[in-house]
């Protein structure tokens, strides 16, 4: 360093990250000091990037994306709005032929800092960059629906010349003094390396004079000469990791939601036009535009909004800003004033869907000559990780993996106890994951040929198997066509890693969902893919949709579907807990539904009972723990077997069902009498057979107490009510295979009285032995047209 | 004109009730004061919301939004009307009678709104012996609440706009583009005063009743009310009004405890929002009202019915009931909403909840 000490390094500019005051202020300090260096508190190692960031073919919104080169892929961007004043310094500063210089930590220092895990969610995007942002304390203190305001009055507002300069220096300081995350190792760090860089800007031989200095306001009081700064072997010794830079079109929207600086951000599109108009000398115009595009925005919509609402819009607002003591209207005060002049104070519009209007749909543009994406380099460095690399070629591939299966090489999920490292312990997993997310990606390179697990969930409705099964077995195919290349590319603009992209796509998805059984779907998908946040999404809207239903079918189909997904926990990553509640929800709305319900027609007697059947299926999987619950349930099932105007079918098939967890032998006999009794339509009768029957017909057919109850109904029976009941039985019988027939009637005739009417009629035509009795009372069952043979 | 104000009546008007609260903030108002106003917009806010002036608390009136209330005075200082909407019981007359206390010193000038209100209300109405006998005369005219609101520069309330017929709506939108009065009869015109302002006040509920035309929809700014959505809010407001309303009707019983009230409003609010008090779960939404009103009415019945039958305490028990028949209107599917959410919501909370839980399971069967 230079013998005398200077007293500043610069013409310091404090500013907030996105703030189209400081950047607008910014032009008239760079007209005042002229400088020869503009040094920016942007990732030092990002410098290369300064001669894609001037070409005039780059456009705002635009992100600095450093992205680390070995897994897991770590990434952090800084967004640059065109009112961002980094921007401005950069652009401003290059035309007037000053040198640029960028001060912070590189990123691929920070990045190794980061003390990340693999822990966190795949799918999240990348961090912002200093996440510990010290203006966020100020939010905190303000509450946050009331920062923004707040921060737009008092800053971007300021309109007396150095008043925006000299109130954000003050903050910074009082920031300082407050001691929010001043003395974290990070910011230490950071501050060194800006006085490290700002030294030898000096040392270059520029005069502090017009060295222009823009930087957050929190570290101003920290970039003084007095002050040590890092020395070049300390820099050296810092942990660091092999990065890739590049620039990466932005959108409106992601800026909007981009989480790290806080105010200035909300609604990019307003903040330009402030921007613009604040630069053009007439700060209200912003007031103005944003109100005008509202009223034309509501009219594209069909709504009556009349010019002379947008004026009364703009007049409310300035109301509104006067009563907090304000020289112009904040974005709140406008959407306010937009709301009560346009709308009619209508609660339905949120002020979500008048923000749009003030957020924008713009997307930034970069120079052609920025190099491929960061999808693209997730993307091939996951396929050689994962030893997929020859399957990328034009022909069809099976994807080996470790299970042995009749049809060659499948891949295992389960962990392998054996594997020695992690990656490969888990690695059919992961390549499991990676082809479901390109499947949901719309990528057309692999097909899933077989899945022991997906199978079962999407046929759930015949699947009666033991619900508590794991499974785990998959087989896949791969085909590498141009197609897929050009899908890569587009799918760019949904995230910069397959994760982040797919959850985007995912995300999307379920948002336009129609039905649940949709949401489920997706859900499941977004298992397979193991996304957590788009699965937490997809379990909001399911309960959403849940809310809305009443329909005991529908609800017991979103059942089942709900508590099929959850048995993928032990396998998936994913977390099922948030669907327990929904399920218990859905399965308390079936059981009170369903006495009404069950109450139908034959036609609908068909649904009913799958209904009692997916329910019965969720209860049964121990989805449900709370025992009030199965109980609620039982005793709705109960209440269909035996209220007297529930239809037959129905309340036979809720026999058979209760029979599997309960012994209520006399019930069941009053229920069986009652349903069988003379008088009964044959049609009633063939139902009620039918239902008792349709579901466990095995465990039914030898069901000591329901053979004694139809024993005990037909013995009850006078000869001639027999022969009228008869056919109802044979019609209820129909779909009995002759084994099945056989055994019935041995177990019947077991149980025979002998001395009731029914053994009376066997008795007449002189069959004694239980054999006989059996054949005979089979044939009178398979052919109803031979009855008069009794 | 006015009935000097004796101490039996059973309600006195807030420019009244608050006379000295308004000279105090009058004498100590240091904003900028739009003409014809009594008081700054921001002296309007404090007498409305309450608040320390000059180290003297001024009394909440309303308690509710600070932002929606400041929408509502920064409108009537501009150019238009002003419509305040929302479901039954969420204070909106009583929040234009304060607003037009403050800001033209009078709530008096009102017109109810209903099927039979004509024009006559609405413009002027004559004397109709003086009319046979002069022929028309400024004598002969009755002026309505709207025309001595013009004339004094003062805030005219309007209440349940949206049942006042059609045709008669509509004579409000020339005065209120105009800002003037034509009398024809007498060919002249009476031009509002600085300070004329109309507050109406609509019932969401009543949408589709008597729909407001385009053209004076647009006269107005519209501002929702809503109802508490903290629980600590409504609770304070319950509590203190049965309080209120059980001295006032003399019953035999003592308030209901804390307690209960909180248990009470937070089935309430939970119902209403359809989701849990700790955002966890979502639950389904009755059809019925269960404004703030619907909540008192509750636990009001539960103390006549416990002073009058039971031990003079009132209890779960007492209140299962009236919950269960202000929740359940007609249809079993309230039935259904309310027995699933006893069952997911309720029956977990555990010990403090049990008597609720049980006494609702028995009131529902």
């Amino acid at each position: 360093m230079s013998g005398q000490e200077p007293t500043a390094f610069g013409y310091m500019f404090g500013v907030r990250h996105l703030s189209p005051m400081g950047a607008a202020r910014l032009y008239d300090a760079m007209e005042a000091i002229e400088p020869t260096a503009v040094v920016i508190e942007l990732p030092a190692d990002c410098e290369p990037l300064l001669e894609l960031l001037v070409d005039p073919r780059t456009r705002p919104p635009i992100a600095l994306l450093s992205h680390s080169r070995a897994k897991p892929v770590r990434s952090t961007c800084v967004p640059l709005a065109r009112y961002s004043p980094e921007w401005v310094a950069l652009r401003e500063g290059i035309a007037r032929g000053a040198s640029v210089r960028f001060m912070d930590l590189p990123a691929a220092i920070s990045l190794a800092l980061d003390e990340c895990d693999d822990e966190t969610p795949r799918d999240a995007s990348p961090r912002a960059l200093h996440h510990t942002d010290p203006l966020s304390a100020l939010e905190q203190r303000y509450g946050d629906p009331a920062f923004d305001p707040f921060w737009e009055r008092t800053f971007e507002h300021a309109l007396a010349p150095e008043a925006y300069r000299e109130s954000l220096l003050a903050v910074g300081s009082s920031l300082r003094a407050m001691d929010r995350g001043r003395d974290s190792r990070e910011n230490l760090l950071r501050e060194s390396h800006m006085r490290h860089v700002l030294a030898q800007v000096i040392e270059e031989g520029h005069d502090p004079a017009r060295v222009l200095i823009v930087c957050g306001a929190f570290h101003c009081d920290a970039l003084h000469p007095s002050l040590s700064h890092m020395h070049p072997r300390e820099l050296g010794a810092l942990p660091k990791i092999e990065c890739a830079h590049t620039l990466i079109p932005y959108s409106n929207r992601r800026l909007s939601s981009w989480s790290g600086y806080g105010a200035g951000n909300i609604a990019p599109r307003y903040y330009e036009s402030l921007f613009d108009a604040i630069r053009s000398g007439e700060p209200t115009r912003a007031a103005i535009e944003l109100s005008t595009a509202l009223a034309q925005h509501f009219r594209d919509r069909g709504q009556a909004v009349s010019t002379g609402d947008a004026i009364e819009c703009v007049r409310l607002a300035q109301e509104l800003a006067t009563m907090d003591d304000g020289v112009m209207p904040t974005l709140r005060d406008i959407v306010d004033a937009a709301r009560a002049t346009m709308l009619g104070g209508d609660p339905g519009v949120t002020a979500e869907s008048i923000l749009e209007v003030a957020i924008g749909a713009d997307f930034g543009s970069v120079s052609p000559r920025v190099s491929r994406s960061s999808l693209r380099l997730d993307f091939d460095q996951t396929v050689s990780e994962l030893r997929l690399t020859e399957h990328l070629s034009d022909r069809k591939l099976r994807v080996r993996g470790r299970a042995r299966t009749a049809r060659g090489s499948a891949l295992d999920l389960r962990e392998d106890v054996r594997a020695k490292r992690d990656t490969t312990a888990l690695r059919d997993r992961h390549v499991s994951v990676f082809l479901h997310r390109l499947c949901a990606l719309g990528l057309s390179f692999a097909r899933l040929e077989r899945s022991d697990s997906v199978d079962m969930v999407r046929g759930s409705a015949s699947d009666e198997r033991n619900p508590n099964t794991g499974s785990f077995r998959e087989t896949w195919s791969t085909q590498w066509t141009p197609e897929c290349e050009l899908r890569l590319l587009e799918c760019s603009q949904f995230g910069d890693t397959v994760a982040s992209a797919t959850s985007q796509v995912l995300r999307a998805a379920i948002s336009k969902s129609k039905s649940i059984v949709d949401v489920c779907a997706l859900a499941l998908e977004c298992s397979l893919c193991e996304l957590q946040g788009a699965f937490d999404l997809a379990a909001e809207r399911i309960a959403r949709f849940a809310l809305g239903d009443h329909d005991v079918v529908s609800l017991a189909r979103s059942a089942r579907e709900l508590a099929t997904l959850t048995r993928y926990g032990s396998v998936r990553k994913i977390d099922f807990a948030s669907l327990n509640p929904m399920i218990s929800q859905l399965v308390v709305r079936a059981s009170l539904a369903l006495p009404s319900s069950a109450m139908c027609n034959a036609a609908r007697s068909g649904a009913i009972q799958e209904a009692m059947r997916d329910v019965s299926w969720v209860v049964r999987s121990g989805s449900i723990v709370d025992d009030q619950l199965v109980g609620r349930w039982r005793e709705a099932l109960r209440y269909v077997s035996i209220a007297a105007g529930v239809e037959p079918s129905c309340s036979g098939f809720a026999l058979a069902l209760r029979m599997q967890h309960q012994t209520f032998d006399d019930e069941l006999a009053t229920v069986v009498a009652t349903r069988l009794c003379p008088g009964t339509s044959l049609d009633d009768v063939s139902g009620f057979v039918r239902g008792l029957f349709a579901i466990y017909r095995a465990n039914t057919l030898q069901h000591p107490a329901v053979l004694k109850a139809m024993v005990g109904a037909i013995d009850a029976m006078t000869d001639e009510d027999f022969m009228a009941t008869v056919a109802g039985l044979r019609a209820g019988f129909a779909d009995f295979s002759q084994a099945e027939l056989n055994q019935f009637c041995q177990s019947l005739v077991r149980d025979w009285r002998s001395d009731g009417p029914a053994s009376a009629l066997l008795n007449r035509d002189a069959l004694r032995s239980d054999q006989a009795a059996m054949t005979a009372f089979a044939a009178a069952l398979a052919q109803v047209s031979e009855i008069d043979l009794f | 004109m006015n009935e000097p104000p004796s101490s039996a009546d059973l309600r006195r008007p807030s420019e009244l009730l608050f006379a000295d609260e308004l000279a105090f903030l009058r004498a100590h108002d240091t904003h900028r004061c739009p003409p014809g106003w009594r008081l700054s917009p921001r002296a309007v806010e404090t007498f409305v919301l309450g608040g320390e002036v000059q180290g003297r608390e001024i009394s909440a009136k309303y308690i509710g939004s600070r932002r929606t209330v400041q929408i509502a005075i920064a409108t009537l200082a501009t150019d238009r009307a002003l419509m305040l909407m929302g479901e039954p019981g969420t204070a909106k007359s009583w929040l234009s009678e304060h607003l037009s206390a403050a800001i033209s010193g009078t709530s008096q000038l009102l017109i109810q709104g209903t099927a039979g209100t004509s024009e006559e209300h609405v413009r002027y109405g004559w004397n109709y012996a003086l009319l046979l006998a002069e022929g028309p005369s400024e004598r002969a005219l009755i002026p309505s609440p709207v025309m001595r609101a013009m004339r004094e520069g003062r805030v005219v309330r309007v209440e349940e706009l949206t049942r006042v017929p059609s045709e008669v709506q509509d004579a409000l939108v020339t005065l209120l583009s105009e800002k003037s009065l034509a009398i024809t009869e007498l060919d002249t015109h009476i031009p509002a005063q600085r300070g004329f302002g109309l507050i109406a006040t609509a019932n969401v509920r009543d949408r589709g009743v008597n729909e407001m035309s385009a053209a004076l929809r647009r006269r107005f700014n519209t501002v929702s009310l809503g109802l508490p959505v903290d629980l600590e809010t409504e609770v304070a407001i319950v509590d203190k009004r049965v309080r209120e309303l059980g001295a006032q009707l003399d019953l035999p019983t003592a308030p209901p405890a804390r307690a209960l009230v909180t248990r009470v409003v937070q089935i309430f609010q939970e119902l209403r929002l359809g989701r849990t008090h700790d955002g966890k779960r979502k639950i389904q939404s009755p059809a019925a009202i269960l404004s703030t009103a619907e909540a008192i009415d509750v636990l009001q019945s539960a103390m006549s019915l416990a002073g009058h039958f039971g031990s003079g305490n009132p209890g779960d028990s007492d209140v299962a009931e009236a919950i269960v028949s202000a929740v359940v209107r007609d249809d079993d599917r309230d039935r259904h909403t309310l027995t699933e959410y006893v069952d997911l919501v309720l029956a977990p909370r555990g010990a403090e909840w049990r008597a609720m839980t049980d006494s609702l399971r028995k009131a529902l069967q």
